[in-house]
């Protein structure tokens, strides 16, 4: 028996070793670790926002609107005289708040449906894949569009209609990667050993889908940072007074002549963000030693 | 199959789905060839906010419709750019009885865009009871008559300075070939400068010279108006020569583009004022010392200066603009008092008990609205909402800015589910201050109830009597900045700008009237 | 093969059915009675309270939700999406009058994707590792971290602000097409630059290339020949995922750029809480996207009988 177990956790370890599913790689990965570098930057910024900004970002001060970039206003103001680099440093609160909370959710809870999806099968499977299917059905923003316009902005309402379209992604990834590990002979030998289907997707089959679902993770922050963004630039989202990104750039747009600095530093903060994601997550997947999926590939 | 075959054979399948619905409306898109390209045809384009949804006399002209309606369509009486009462298509008219019968002589020789003749017949045509302005807005109006081929009588259940009602270009005089045999509306046909000719919807409209036209003949050969929603686009589209006037330009770019060589920047106070409406029938606003409070706050002098830069007037309260009739220069206004405004609030009962900047009463935190529409006045508002945000909350209220379209707003407006709105001038074309009827208990959008009000209202929209009407609306002035109905922001500068090549042009008092008649192409 | 096309139609109604209930779904979110949104959704603005009170018994508007469900289907059935809460114009007509531009803004802009990112992709395979690679796939990373909504700022700052080559905004002639397509087209680009690249280096790793270069064969006959048509199959297929893309993207860009498409009628509606409008809009885009993508799918059957479509079993 024990010899069994163990026999089963040899082929895992070969089958880990295959994949490459190793630290060791990633840390020799640069792409990845600078990735990684950019990130902790981004959280560090956002933790210490009081301590970094020169302003409160929500003070306005009349008298010194659409000020060009200074030693006192490294960003310039705005419209309404307040900090631009304060706001844009309190900002990557509310962006990085809603990217971790809607990839938190979303990716607990499509790795949880692809795992029963892939293992259960049968009209469980068919069921949570034509749901799949159904929200993959609306493109891109479409559906996080209408729920954030129906529920009204806000910060809940974005992070809500991102949550309730951004899941089905997880799903099929990790019901993907469970369908070809179950062919796997360590897991076959598992579930003849121990027929429980809980025990198995706990102890086998999770593990081993952790690793896409980081890199998608990391790749999907990006993604929910933009879509955030944009439903802010809209008016969809994050409403003024708060510093949000997106909607510090629509709220630029009438100075675009005269003051560009209100849509310039905003969108480089979103490009910079999105790209330390992009790029950790590009560098994950290498060092994972994933072929180039496209559906991760596209998102 | 060969391989490179199929290849090709896919991507052209790919570009023909596309293709093909791309092809639907094509068609359609024709006519819009050459705009503003040749300066010696005299074709002007005006950059609008809002395309025309309706035409007829049974819808009221939304948006900026009224731009283009004034080019079409003209009214009995009208307003010269300082707002004083000129005649329109009617000569002349008087009152035998103190205001409750009008008599309007019409202008004779005017015809119609489709030749028919305009006369007594498309007087009461357009005023019937089937119209927008009958309905909404000339309710006492009883019966419209003809008394012959040029003379039109109307009958009121009160006595009304008719006239001034008259005015507004949103309910002009139309021709009865608006309408088909069945009675269903085909096109716009006026007796104005302009003619219709052709629109596509929320892009273009224009307009061609009307060649029979009675008084002075239009110099421009057409008109094109182009529908670009956003001010810094349409402002954009004026500096890159894509349009030759722009209306409603943004106070932050008047500056900029008064120092820019070739472009004409023309000003002028008009009727409008922006206001914050309050819903007086719920809590917070339910009690006169909360909003005696916001208008304390709310310091109108920086509105003006610093969010538009120095355009426009500051009201501090008073509800009609200074070029309006019977507006009270001496009238007191508020200026900001925040200790003043804090104290009124805790009188109130609402008090700061948990330190965090916002008071409560009862346990309920002073938490508002405050509704900003999306649509023409953004650019104006956005920042005007977020100061009044910045500035309430110093007093300990909580404001929170909804962004949405004027439609949303009318909605929410009549079912009372808002805190504040900020509006632009409600109500407010012409010199006459029919504006009052806003706070009034019998207007659908009303929530201010108050019996004084609604009396002193009656009294001055009864009476013809000159000397009378401005004691009576000396006195409205002073109440509304007694018990703030409304808190009253800045009285509105309109400005147009216009390319180097347009010449000829006044701007006038009067919002919707852009008078196009004496504007030209010149070097 | 034909069993697959069964199968992918099957799913496809499922999946058209799904989205109908969240459409119908949207109407419950409009303020005030439903049934009554209904109503004037089908009957337009002009109704007293007894005429509503009427229809709704009359249309069976007062009947189970599912029921009201299923009627409303029928009028979807006769291709009867109800009229605008705004304007009270028909909503399919209002649609399909806004189609062209869209379909020809993602025209465009797919052909600036394809005009940046084939030659890019396949540079960046050949060359893999060189510089040039590292730089193509770093400036594709950039790409694909830039919001369009910035983008498209930065064009209209720069083409039609600054250097006043092109305008800013509307839609009509040919250089109206130029900022909109690039700030579509260029993020789209950085994805299909990447595909193309993967999907390239797949291939040349394959036997038949390497038996190829082996027969001794020029480099540019394998690359013309042999491996760029089999790698520019799953690129072009992938159009179903860029139709996709476009549509999204378009929401954007045509409110930046005053399009008059159907991304800003969608956006307009919601501002406008024009709910049969929403309605109308996201149901013809899902729809549009689930046929579309149907429809690559099968042509990809068609063409490539080789490739077994177990994606969903």
């Amino acid at each position: 028996m024990t010899d069994m177990i163990e026999k089963i956790k040899l082929t895992e370890k070969a089958y880990l070793a295959e994949k490459r599913l190793v630290f060791g790689e990633f840390r020799k990965n640069r792409l990845a670790i600078s990735g990684l570098l950019l990130i902790a930057v981004l959280c560090f910024l956002a933790m210490f926002a009081p301590e970094i900004a020169p302003h409160d970002p929500l003070a306005q001060k009349l008298d010194s609107r659409l000020l060009s970039p200074s030693s006192e206003y490294p960003f310039g103001t705005d419209e309404l005289g307040r900090c631009i680099f304060s706001r844009v440093v309190y900002g990557t609160r509310v962006s990085l708040g809603i990217g971790l909370l809607v990839v938190a959710a979303t990716s607990i809870a499509g790795t949880v449906l692809g795992l029963l999806s892939g293992y259960m099968g049968g009209f469980l499977d068919e069921a949570i894949m034509r749901g799949v299917d159904i929200v993959m059905a609306f493109p891109n923003i479409i559906l996080a569009l209408v729920i954030a316009g129906l529920l009204g902005p806000g910060f809940s309402s974005v992070v809500l209609a991102l949550a309730l379209t951004q899941w089905p992604v997880y799903a099929r990834l990790v019901r993907g990667q469970v369908l070809s590990l179950r062919k796997r002979a360590f897991v076959e030998a598992a579930r003849a050993l121990r027929p429980s289907s809980f025990y198995i997707m706990r102890k086998h089959i999770l593990p081993n889908c952790m690793g896409p679902v980081i890199v998608l993770g990391t790749l999907e922050i990006a993604h929910v940072i933009i879509f955030a963004a944009a439903l802010s630039f809209l008016g969809l989202g994050i409403q003024p007074p708060d510093p949000e990104w997106g909607s510090m750039l629509k709220a630029g747009i009438p100075y675009l002549r005269t003051a560009p600095q209100l849509t310039f530093f905003p969108g480089l903060m979103i490009i910079f963000t999105v790209f330390s994601f992009n790029f950790a997550g590009d560098g994950l997947r290498d060092s994972f030693g994933q072929p180039a999926n496209q559906e991760v590939l596209a998102r | 199959m060969n391989r490179s075959f199929k290849f090709i054979l896919i991507i052209c399948m790919l570009f023909a789905v596309i293709g093909a619905s791309a092809c639907i409306g094509e068609e359609k898109d024709r006519t819009a060839k050459g705009a503003g390209s040749v300066e010696s045809s005299q074709e002007l384009v005006v950059g609008i906010s809002t395309d025309v949804s309706s035409w007829y006399l049974n819808m009221f002209a939304a948006g900026d419709a009224r731009f283009v309606w004034s080019q079409v369509y003209e009214t009995l009486v009208r307003l010269d750019p300082d707002l004083n009462v000129i005649p329109g298509l009617a000569e002349s008219w008087e009152t035998p009885d103190d205001g409750r019968t009008w008599i309007f002589h019409l202008r004779e020789n005017v015809t119609f865009h489709d030749g028919s003749p305009f006369d007594a017949d498309s007087v009461v045509f357009s005023y019937s009871n089937q119209s927008y302005v009958r309905q909404a807005v000339l309710k006492p109006v009883q019966s419209v008559e003809t008394l012959d081929a040029h003379t039109v009588k109307f009958v009121l259940e009160k006595p009304m300075p008719l006239p001034f009602y008259l005015t507004h270009v949103a309910w002009p005089v139309m021709c009865p070939g608006c309408l088909d045999a069945e009675g269903n509306f085909v096109k716009p046909v006026g007796t104005g400068p302009f003619m219709f000719e052709t629109q596509k919807k929320d892009q273009e409209i224009v307009l061609t010279r009307n060649e029979a036209y009675w008084g002075e003949k239009p110099l421009l050969d057409k008109v094109t108006f182009k529908v670009i929603p956003e001010a810094a686009t349409r402002v954009i589209a004026l500096e890159t020569g894509e349009v030759d006037m722009v209306i409603k330009v943004p106070e932050y770019d008047v500056e900029r583009l008064e120092a820019e060589e070739g472009i004409q920047v023309h000003r002028k106070l008009t009727t409008f004022t922006d206001f914050l409406q309050f819903n007086c029938d719920n809590s917070p606003f339910n009690d006169t010392r909360v909003r005696q409070s916001i208008a304390y706050a709310i310091d109108t002098e920086t509105l003006v200066n610093e969010v538009l830069e120095g355009i426009g007037k500051p009201a501090g309260g008073r509800p009609y603009s200074p070029v309006m009739m019977y507006s009270d220069p001496d009238l007191e206004t508020y200026t900001q008092d925040l200790d003043k405004a804090g104290a009124l609030l805790e009188e109130a009962g609402w008090k700061d008990s948990d330190g965090d900047g916002i008071k409560e009463k009862g346990g309920t935190p002073l938490h508002v609205t405050l509704i900003v529409s999306k649509g023409v006045w953004a650019a104006r508002h956005n920042p005007m909402a977020q100061v009044v945000q910045g500035t309430l909350r110093e007093v300990g209220m909580d404001v929170e800015i909804q962004v949405l379209d004027e439609g949303a707003i009318s909605k929410l407006e009549n079912t009372g589910d808002f805190g504040m709105i900020l509006r632009s001038g409600y109500f407010v074309w012409g010199p006459y201050p029919k504006h009052f009827f806003v706070h009034h208990s019998g207007s659908p959008y009303s929530h201010y109830h108050n019996e004084t009000y609604d009396q002193l209202v009656n009294a001055a929209d009864m009476t013809v009597d000159t000397q009378e009407q401005e004691e009576l609306y000396h006195s409205l002035q002073s109440f509304v900045i007694e018990e703030v109905p409304a808190f009253y922001l800045v009285h509105e500068e309109k400005v147009v700008a216009t390319g180097s090549s347009v010449k000829g042009y006044t701007i006038s008092s009067e919002d919707p009237w852009l008078n196009l008649s004496g504007v030209y192409h010149g070097k | 093969m034909w069993k697959y096309i069964a199968k992918r139609l099957a799913m496809v109604s499922i999946v058209i059915a799904g989205v109908t209930f969240i459409a119908f779904s949207a109407m419950y979110f409009a303020p005030g009675d439903p049934a009554e949104v209904i109503a004037l959704a089908r009957y337009g603005e002009d109704l007293s309270a007894s005429q509503i009170g009427t229809l709704r018994e009359a249309e069976g508007l007062d009947a189970p939700v599912h029921i009201q469900y299923l009627i409303w289907v029928g009028h979807l059935l006769r291709l009867d999406l109800g009229k605008s809460l705004v304007t009270s114009e028909d909503v399919l007509a209002e649609i399909l009058q806004k189609l062209p531009a869209t379909a020809k803004l993602a025209i465009a802009s797919l052909l600036v994707s394809f005009l940046i990112a084939l030659p890019a992709g396949i540079l960046s395979a050949l060359r893999k590792n060189s510089l040039l690679d590292r730089g193509c796939m770093f400036v594709s990373l950039v790409g694909v971290s830039i919001p369009n909504f910035w983008l498209g700022l930065l064009l209209i700052w720069l083409f039609a602000l600054t250097l006043h080559m092109f305008p800013s905004f509307g839609y009509g002639s040919l250089k109206h097409f130029v900022l909109p397509a690039l700030t579509l087209g260029t993020s789209l680009a950085a994805v299909t630059a990447r595909l193309t690249r993967a999907s390239l280096l797949e291939v040349l790793g394959q036997e038949y290339i390497v038996a190829a270069r082996a027969r001794g064969l020029d480099e540019h006959t394998i690359l013309f020949r042999h491996a760029l048509k089999n790698a520019l199959l799953p690129v072009i297929t992938f159009a179903g995922m860029q139709f996709g893309y476009l549509l999204g993207g378009a929401v954007i860009v045509e409110t930046i750029f005053s399009w008059p498409g159907i991304g800003k009628l969608l956006v307009d509606s919601i501002f406008a809480r024009d709910f049969s409008m929403i309605q109308g809009c996201v149901l013809f885009i899902a729809v549009l996207f689930s046929l579309s993508s149907l429809a690559v799918d099968i042509l990809y059957a068609v063409l490539d009988p080789r490739i077994r479509y177990d994606r969903h079993d």
